[in-house]
Order: structure tokens, then C-alpha cells, then sequence
């Protein structure tokens, strides 16, 4: 390599921190499959010099964001001891501070254990005092360092820092919290070293990503893999040679798309749902009491056509703050966006009050679904989501995951999306209208159209049930309305075969297409009810890694009988040609 | 269903015999459907099924015998226990019935088979789904037996993906030895393949 070594060279990032007497003997390696594979001994690379042996701390306000994180832990037994001295009892007191104060201690020893380590081209980790465990990852085998910075982050300079490798779901380690200057020196210590790290070593790291690629599996010349991971911070590292690997933005959205897309959003009607949650818990008060006020509001001796006006207005108004609650959510949330791509890497930054800075390797996208609900189609814009490999479901879903897994790309022009979904995947040439897409079985008119008869008369049953006489004057005023939808949504449902995918498109209203590839199909499956059998229809379910964020899984239904097991037999073969990729 | 038995070993009793032969086809036992290529289930596995059935249904036989005699110690004799107990005379023939029947049933409607691309799964008797799962996908390959299974010499052959919905499929009912021959093969495919 020729870049400087001293560039690279992390260890005058490191002057502010004691160093500290090795902890690493006799520990438990706590360590992901993927990383123990050539895991070398700490200490035995003397390739970066004084560098290794350097033991960061965490910055001291971590011990403030761990007693957040563990809020729930200390908000009950506190808000029952409080209570119970407010009322003179200190038996509550007392017992309230038994699960209080180990439970702060433990903050303070998570704290003051805590320790993290570039040692040679190792992240070492160690936690715990009795029971140690030392996590060690491989520098090159790092994928990224993402941050989330709330505004106390922000206020007291610090970031919480998530080191990711490519396996599982879950960070490989979470540093909560870093001072900037340590993440910053972090990223500089570990992207320094990946360029600095001999081809073999960082080849092997690489070596997934060429494959990734797929149909494109055109070696490129090693010089250009090696350089790649070259961090920003890396002032040495931007000469000619690393010009062509450094980051490249993809894309900006401007806060009048966010603007757009908050109104065509339906996010306002979550955070009224919240609002109205959190009122009715916290609120303490009769919701009869509300009503009365709201009566009061009505002057009296009013007209009825005053009240309807009134009540118009009301809800018009009402609609109109849903809209803002939207755009102030997509504002909040999506504040100078920013889609960069560095090799195979693509980073995401945005955030007005909590910043999130997250990347996804591209390799690792299984499924990428694009999004246009009704007012966004008449807007011409898109909303790209993407899944990757085993991706967390909603549970402990935080900010950058939220960010990168379900909004991607929160909002586009149609037009843009192509562009977008080819630096996505290479060679993907994305258009829409010129897809193949197969017909459904010929009698699914007939089969959706007779469904929605069967639903009318559940509904005119449903009625007479409510009220006598009239009731089944519902379901015949939904019958139209059912046939139509009935006949929208299969119009809607399309499948279609790539060369190097299947693609989907469902929804009537919120129209959904999703995409993945044979090299991430996992397993293919053709499901038939008996209501299938007798249609001669078929379901076509094609299996991924992608834990299913989009909320968009690729199971075909209403497919003709003999078309999904010929197409059953043929993706067979394409998935079977091509070899499997998680990234 | 036309099909044709390779080797002629439908009889269980028979099978241990069989396997004295030097298994150099797989499988060893089951019906081999030549129109679609696909394997039949180890012949052994219906009667594994009519037992545990037999067995579910003597339990809810008894369950019904202990409700009549409580109905019949509270109410005594009368019009109404006696249709009662017709009622559930029905249950139980209907029952036992099923128990011997539906696992033919359901033997007949399962089959699987193995080529180059990869491992293929069709069963269900009314919902009936066929999966198939590409050699390069497989995960991990584990075979399990249950006692019965056990005494019958069949096992279980399961299979694991990185997918979601079916991460892990599999395949109950085939004899043992072809069963873990499978699983062997299977892994050894898999390595050539270079799984991430």
C-alpha cells in the first residue's frame, strides 16, 4: 500500500487515554461464529505498533444514557418508594431502594468495566469484572460504524456507537456513549487500518462482496477492493489514486419532498393515536368531562346548519392538523437526508433532532420493496423500503434501524427511482412499465367477484342482525363497492420473472412492488387450499432471509394452477444455479 | 396413482431383511413414482400414524366414557343419555375410523424427491403445498427420531434455511437409513457449494 503509515497510524488518537493493564488474559472469548475465524492473539501483531494496548474507557455520560436505557428498571421502584414516603411509610421506602440501588450500581459497574481496545488489527471489547467476557472483531471484518445522537447526545457532544460486522442482526458491539472525538478517532483507527491491512487478509473480508454481485461476477483488480474501505476522516487517503472510491452521494431530499410526503402520509394519525393514549392514561379525567366541552364550545341557540357547519369545520381542521402531525413527523425524522454510496457500502444520515447515521452494505439487501400509497402516486413520488439477511423485526427496533430497514428512502421522485435502484444493486435496470408481468389465472374475475358477493351477504346478515327491517340495505350498498375493489386488486396483482428476479406488485390503494433476486431466495413453496383446488389455481411463495419490515412478502395468489408449478420447477433451477448471499 | 415399488419391500415386516442388500440407491424403501420422479414416505410411517392416532383417539374414547358416566350418575337413565351415548359411539367410530384411514390418506398425498438442484417436499391432504429447497440453501441438516419412530426405524429429516417463513421444513416419515444417507448428502453438496 502506498498511502502513509502515519496517517493511518491511529495511535496519536489515543494520547488522551491512560493506558491500562491488559485484561485479555484468561477470559472468556465471547464471539460470533463469523469472527473467530482468524482471530489471531491480541498482542501478537506488532504491525501497528504502539497502537495496540491502548484501553478506551467509555466517556463518563454514559453513565446518565445507561440509566435512560435501563429506565424502566429504575422508574418503578423509585415512583413506588416516592409514593410510599409521600404517604410516611418507609417499609416501601426501603424495599423500593433493595431493587434501586443494586440496580444503580450495576449502571456504575457496566460503567467502570467497560473498556474497548484497537489491539493490532483487532476490536477488542471487554466487559464485567467477575464474570468477563471479551469480545474480539476483526477490524476488516467491520461493516460499519453507525451513530445515533439524541439531542442530549448533541448537547453534551456524544453519540451512541454501534460497531457492526456483517453477521446476525445485531451490532457486534454497542459503545453507549462515545465522545465525537472518540468515535471519530474509532472510525479513523478501523477504516485506517482496513486500508492499511495487507490484500490477502482484507480480500478474504471482501471476498463475499464479489460474489455478491451475482450475474456480475467479473473480478476486479485487487488494488481497487483494498482501498476501498477508506474512511472520510482520512485526509491522506482522498489523494488520485482513492478518488474513484471515494464516497459518491446518490441522493439529497430536500425538505420540500419531505413536505409532500407528510401529507400524503397517514404517520399524522399514529401520533394523534399516541397523543390520545398517553392523554387518556395521563390525563386522569373523564372522557364524558371532554365531551361537555366541547358542547360548551357551540354557542347556544344555534342553527342547525351553524352546528354542521361547525362540526365540518371541526373535522376539516382536524384533518388538516393529521397532515401537519405528518410532515412534522417526516421533518423530524428524515431532516437533511442524505443517501451516500462508498463501494459497497451505502450510508444514510438524517435527523433534525436525533441524527442517525446508519449504513447498509449492498451486498446485504435480500429484498428491496418500493412503496406509493394513493396521494403519493398522484404526486408522482415513491418510498423505497429494503430487508436485509435475518434484519430485526419491530421489536427493539431503534432509530437507525428504523431508518435503514423500513424507510429507506422515505420519499422519491418516480422518476428517480430506477437511477436509484440501479447504484441499489449493479446491473439492474429497473423499469416498470416494460416488466413481463404474468396474467393471473384466467377465472380470477370470477372467482374475486363471487368473494365479494359472499362478503355482501355476510354483510346484509350482519345488518339484519343490527337492525331489523332496513339492515340489509348496507350490503347491497357495498356490493358495488366490493366488486369494484375485487376487480382493482387483481388488476393490481402481477407477478413477473427477471433475469435476475422475481418482482411482485400488489395493492389497490397502497400500492406495493417488491423485488429479490435468485441469489437470496431461500426456499420456493406452491400452496393450494381447497378453494384453490377447485378453482385450479395455485399460490407461489418465494422465501428470503428478510425478516419482513416492508411489509410486502412475495406469495403470488390467484396464480393459474399449472403456470405456478412450471414457475415453481423454473426458479428451482435459476435459484439453485446461483450462489446464496447474505453478505 | 400409477406407481411402481423399487425394491419390493412394501411389507414392513419384510424391510430389515432388505437392507441386506447393499443400499446403493437411495431410498431403500418406499414407492418410487416414475410419471414425476418423486419418492413416496417409508411404508412404516402409516402405521406410526394410525397408532399415535389410535392413541389420541382411545384418549378422547375414555374422555367421552368418564363424561357419560358422570352425566349417567347425575341424571340417571333416561331418553336423553341414551342419545348420548349413540352420540358418542358415533364420535369414537368415527374416530378410530379416521385414525386408520387418514394416515393413508395422508401417506399418498406426501412425497419428496432429490436432484441436483435440490430437495423438493409435496404433503397436505386438503391444503396442499409443495416447497422446495435449493442444496445451496441449506443451512444445517439434522435427523431426529422419536421412540415410535424409533421402533419402526423411521426418522425425521430436518432442514434449515436463512429464510423466514420456512426456515425450517421438514420431512417426517422416511426410513432412518435414507433418512441420515440424505442428510449426508445433502451436507456434502452443500459444502461444494460454498455456503456463506
Amino acid at each position: 500500500m502506498s498511502s502513509e503509515p502515519s496517517e493511518q497510524n491511529p495511535n496519536n488518537k489515543f494520547k488522551d487515554q491512560t493506558p491500562i493493564e491488559s485484561p485479555v488474559e484468561a477470559t472468556i472469548i465471547e464471539t460470533p461464529d463469523s469472527v473467530i475465524e482468524n482471530a489471531h492473539t491480541p498482542y501478537s501483531d506488532q504491525q501497528f505498533g504502539a497502537a495496540a494496548d491502548q484501553l478506551s474507557y467509555l466517556h463518563p455520560t454514559s453513565l446518565i444514557f445507561d440509566v435512560i436505557a435501563h429506565g424502566k428498571t429504575y422508574l418503578v421502584p423509585a415512583a413506588f418508594g416516592l409514593w410510599g414516603a409521600a404517604k410516611g411509610d418507609l417499609t416501601l421506602l426501603i424495599m423500593s431502594a433493595i431493587i434501586f440501588i443494586p440496580a444503580l450500581l450495576t449502571s456504575v459497574f457496566r460503567y467502570f468495566t467497560y473498556r474497548y481496545s484497537i489491539q493490532g488489527d483487532q476490536l477488542v471489547v471487554t466487559q464485567g469484572l467477575i464474570f468477563r467476557s471479551t469480545r474480539t472483531v476483526p477490524v476488516s471484518r467491520i461493516q460499519n460504524i453507525d451513530f445515533v445522537q439524541n439531542p442530549l447526545h448533541q448537547i453534551l457532544r456524544v453519540a451512541e456507537v454501534k460497531v457492526e460486522t456483517a453477521s446476525g442482526t445485531k451490532p457486534e458491539a454497542t459503545l453507549r456513549v462515545l465522545s465525537m472525538e472518540k468515535m471519530e478517532s474509532l472510525r479513523a483507527a478501523v477504516f485506517g487500518q482496513q486500508a492499511n491491512l495487507q490484500p490477502d487478509v482484507l480480500q478474504q473480508a471482501i471476498g463475499s462482496n464479489i460474489a455478491s454481485d451475482g450475474s456480475a461476477l467479473s473480478p476486479l483488480a485487487p488494488d481497487a477492493q483494498i482501498d476501498t474501505p477508506v474512511s472520510p476522516y482520512n485526509s491522506h487517503a482522498a489523494d488520485d489514486t482513492h478518488a474513484a472510491d471515494a464516497t459518491t452521494s446518490l441522493l439529497q431530499i430536500p425538505l420540500a419532498w419531505l413536505f409532500k410526503a407528510g401529507l400524503a402520509s397517514n404517520r399524522g394519525l399514529i401520533m394523534v393515536g399516541v397523543l390520545f393514549g398517553a392523554y387518556i392514561q395521563f390525563g386522569d379525567r373523564d372522557l364524558r368531562f371532554e365531551i361537555d366541552w366541547f358542547r360548551d364550545l357551540i354557542p347556544e341557540k344555534s342553527s342547525t346548519l351553524m352546528i354542521v357547519a361547525l362540526s365540518a369545520g371541526a373535522l376539516i381542521g382536524a384533518l388538516l392538523l393529521l397532515r401537519l402531525f405528518g410532515i412534522g413527523w417526516y421533518i423530524l425524522r428524515f431532516y437533511g437526508y442524505q443517501l451516500t454510496q462508498r463501494v459497497d457500502d451505502l450510508r444514510i444520515s438524517c435527523g433534525l433532532l436525533t441524527k442517525v447515521s446508519a449504513t447498509v452494505p449492498r451486498q446485504r439487501i435480500q429484498f428491496i420493496s418500493i412503496h406509493r400509497s394513493l396521494i403519493m402516486r398522484m404526486m408522482g413520488l415513491a418510498s423505497i423500503s429494503i430487508e436485509t439477511a435475518g434484519g430485526a423485526g419491530q421489536e427493539g427496533e431503534d432509530a437507525t434501524e428504523t431508518v435503514s430497514k423500513r424507510w429507506f428512502v422515505p420519499v422519491i421522485p418516480e422518476s428517480s427511482v430506477p437511477e436509484l435502484l440501479a447504484s441499489l444493486r449493479p446491473g439492474l435496470t429497473w423499469n416498470e412499465s416494460s416488466l413481463d408481468f404474468q396474467p393471473l389465472a384466467n377465472r380470477v374475475g370470477t372467482r374475486l367477484a363471487r368473494k365479494a358477493i359472499v362478503q355482501a351477504v355476510l354483510i346484509c346478515g350482519a345488518g339484519l342482525l343490527i337492525t331489523r327491517p332496513w339492515g340489509w340495505a348496507i350490503g347491497v350498498a357495498a356490493l358495488p363497492l366490493l366488486l369494484i375493489w375485487a376487480n382493482k386488486k387483481s388488476k393490481a396483482m402481477r407477478y413477473a420473472r427477471t433475469e435476475n428476479g422475481v418482482v411482485y406488485r400488489s395493492g389497490v390503494l397502497n400500492r406495493k412492488t417488491s423485488m429479490t433476486f435468485f441469489e437470496k431466495i431461500q426456499t420456493l413453496r406452491v400452496d393450494q387450499s381447497p378453494f384453490d383446488r377447485r378453482w385450479k389455481m395455485a399460490q407461489l411463495c418465494v422465501d428470503t432471509a428478510a425478516a419482513g419490515p416492508a411489509d410486502h412478502r412475495i406469495e403470488i395468489p390467484y396464480l393459474d394452477e399449472h403456470f405456478a408449478h412450471q414457475e415453481l420447477q423454473l426458479l428451482r433451477i435459476k435459484t439453485g444455479q446461483e450462489q446464496p448471499v447474505f453478505g | 396413482m400409477e406407481s411402481e415399488t423399487v425394491p419390493p419391500t412394501d411389507d414392513p415386516t419384510h424391510v430389515s431383511a432388505a437392507t441386506d442388500q447393499p443400499p446403493k440407491i437411495l431410498p431403500q424403501t418406499g414407492t418410487f413414482d416414475v410419471s414425476d420422479q418423486f419418492w413416496s414416505l417409508d411404508q412404516r410411517n402409516v402405521r406410526i400414524g394410525q397408532i399415535t392416532s389410535s392413541i389420541f383417539s382411545a384418549l378422547i374414547f375414555t374422555g367421552l366414557v368418564i363424561a357419560l358416566i358422570i352425566i349417567w350418575l347425575n341424571i340417571g337413565l333416561g331418553t336423553l343419555l341414551y342419545s348420548l351415548v349413540a352420540g358418542a359411539i358415533a364420535i369414537s367410530i368415527f374416530l378410530f375410523l379416521a385414525a386408520w384411514l387418514w394416515p393413508r390418506t395422508e401417506h399418498r398425498h406426501s412425497s419428496w424427491r432429490l436432484d441436483k438442484e435440490g430437495l423438493e417436499i409435496r404433503r397436505g391432504v386438503f391444503w396442499r403445498h409443495q416447497i422446495t429447497i435449493p442444496l445451496g440453501r441449506v443451512q444445517h441438516a439434522d435427523v431426529s427420531q422419536g421412540p415410535l419412530q424409533r421402533m419402526f426405524e423411521v426418522g425425521t429429516l430436518t432442514i434449515n434455511t436463512a429464510g423466514t417463513q420456512n426456515a425450517s421444513v421438514s420431512l417426517e416419515g422416511i426410513a432412518y437409513t435414507t433418512a441420515v444417507e440424505l442428510r449426508d448428502c445433502i451436507v456434502a453438496q452443500r459444502k461444494d457449494q460454498h455456503v456463506v
